[in-house]
């Protein structure tokens, strides 16, 4: 395999994983920062507003 | 002849396994030589000659050619693996001078595999790169099962390889091939791994850690996170960091690791959506959030944490923990265990049960089985409300919209039933060893649920008959059972030929 090919196969393998799969990713971490966001909205409210 | 015939079979795929842990450990020792621990370098080398040695020679009782693999073989070759790799992994271990017996060096494998998190080292805090870097891979590699990675890279197109793949609790595949599965797994793995790795690593240089202590360390920390195993590097375990940056991360990865890696998989390449309809996923926010607020309530009321920042990075963090089953800690045993009120332990002890997804680095009940339960609850209600001549259908989504059937909620009710009584089980052993009810409940659903919270009971000083219990407890938990009891049937027959 000639350098060229080489290198198209490892740009479009980074194209599709930064597009398709790290979109995923993000979408997971999103989740995951909504369920703290929302156990931090809950800690506020137990505790009184204290900081 | 039969039974004969089968055992070669067996034999040589469990060498096999044995061979790759043999291989593995080429890992740690590429670390132990840049660190230049050359006695821990020593020990890589004879521990990785034993286990491939004995690998090949099981490999040496192979057929002449390979039948197609029963159910029944699958599921003993996953149970009889985890057996075999893990006296074979504790090798390195024995020989550090670390671990006070052989059976302790074994206990921390079969922690570490089962991404339970316990130890019993003596004196982490002067640990060697070597060893830590072993505790920590061998968590990594529990949490995508010791039978994916068989598959990944050593099996091309194993017949029947879907059964060994069942034998380890891993549930559905993400890909009709079952290899391309494993892949799979693995590449989910690995793009986490850098994501994580560069995270905790950029955090650990901003507290002021070394460069490479920072690199190493930030690799450890995310292998025990994402694998929800809960090993760490210092005896003070998260608390050593003492950043909330740093719990934060975690928390965040404890999260994304206890998913289905199906999900994470129709997540990335089909359908966004389903992170929102997935029946596991709703039920372990709910559980995750219902739980938390009782703990946070209770430590609130107790005056334990009164802000909202303590809150969250001592209780929430514990209930997470507990819930993902990563058992990392952020206070010290007594101050979580010994402070908590009752009606916080009793949350954190659900939490541990219940664990994570199902087909994830989790262990415990999986939130799937509860999804189902509820399910089935709602279905029966509605049965009972409905007049006598309607068919009441029940459904869920859960990758597809699935129809509700008795068989589904048997098989989910039967596992609930067995990890309840392997945890009865584990209490009354521990209780009947001399520790009081509350500690010997909380260790029982922390080994059972493969966790590693203590509650001040696993130590080196404890009955070597209970750490025996322990170890299997948690192989149990892991393998949800079913391999187990197989794997016992099959040694009865070849033993009564029945």
């Amino acid at each position: 395999m000639r350098w060229r090919d080489w290198w198209e196969d490892v740009t479009s393998g980074l194209t599709e994983l930064g597009r398709r799969h790290l979109a995923g990713v993000a979408l997971e971490l999103g989740a995951a920062l909504l369920l703290a966001a929302a156990a931090a909205g809950l800690a506020w409210l137990l505790s009184g507003g204290r900081p | 002849m039969t039974v004969r015939w089968e055992w070669r079979t067996v034999a040589y795929y469990v060498g096999l396994i044995a061979a790759v842990v043999g291989a593995l450990m080429l890992v740690p020792l590429t670390v132990a030589m840049l660190s230049q621990e050359w006695a821990v370098a020593v020990d890589f080398v004879l521990s990785l000659s034993v286990a491939v040695s004995s690998g090949c020679g099981l490999m040496m009782l192979r057929p002449h050619r390979l039948p197609d693999l029963s159910w029944a073989e699958g599921m003993v070759i996953a149970a009889l693996s985890w057996l075999v790799a893990t006296p074979l992994a504790a090798l390195p271990f024995w020989l550090s001078g670390q671990w006070l017996s052989y059976l302790d060096a074994v206990f921390d494998v079969m922690s570490g595999l089962t991404t339970t998190g316990f130890t019993l080292i003596q004196n982490l805090d002067y640990t060697s790169n070597g060893i830590n870097m072993w505790r920590h891979f061998l968590s990594w590699l529990g949490g995508q099962g010791v039978i994916v990675l068989a598959l990944t890279f050593l099996v091309r197109s194993l017949p029947g390889a879907v059964r060994f793949y069942f034998g380890e609790a891993k549930g559905e595949r993400l890909e009709p091939n079952i290899v391309h599965t494993a892949r799979a797994i693995w590449y989910i793995s690995l793009v986490y791994l850098a994501i994580g790795w560069t995270a905790l690593t950029m955090l650990a240089l901003r507290l002021g850690l070394a460069p490479g202590r920072a690199v190493l360390h930030g690799l450890w920390a995310f292998m025990a996170t994402w694998s929800t195993g809960g090993f760490a590097p210092m005896a003070q375990n998260l608390g050593y960091y003492h950043d909330g940056a740093f719990e934060f991360a975690v928390m965040l990865f404890m999260i994304v690791g206890s998913l289905n890696f199906h999900l994470h998989w129709a997540v990335w390449t089909r359908d966004r959506r389903e992170i929102w309809r997935n029946l596991e996923t709703v039920t372990f926010a709910t559980t995750v959030t219902v739980l938390a607020v009782l703990v946070m309530w209770d430590m609130s009321r107790r005056g334990l944490y009164a802000g909202t920042a303590a809150l969250l990075r001592k209780g929430y963090f514990l209930l997470l923990s507990a819930h993902t089953g990563t058992g990392y800690a952020t206070v010290a045993p007594d101050q979580y265990f010994g402070a908590s009120g009752p009606l916080a332990l009793a949350a954190v002890i659900a939490a541990m049960l219940l664990g994570g997804s199902a087909s994830s680095t989790s262990g415990g009940i999986k939130a799937f089985r509860v999804g189902l339960i509820v399910k089935s609850i709602v279905w029966d209600i509605r049965r009972l409300l409905a007049p006598d001549s309607a068919v009441v259908i029940e459904k869920f989504h859960m990758f597809r919209e699935t129809v509700l059937d008795d068989r589904l909620v048997r098989s989910a009710l039967t596992v609930v039933l067995l990890y309840v009584l392997t945890w009865a089980a584990g209490t009354a052993a521990t209780a009947a060893a001399g520790y009081d009810l509350a500690q010997a409940a909380f260790e029982s659903a922390s080994v059972t649920g493969n966790v590693g919270l203590s509650a001040g009971v696993t130590s080196a000083a404890m009955p070597a008959w209970l750490k025996v219990v322990y170890i299997l407890q948690m192989w149990l938990g892991r393998l949800e059972f079913m391999s187990v009891f197989v794997l016992l049937a099959y040694l009865w027959r070849g033993m009564w030929g029945r």
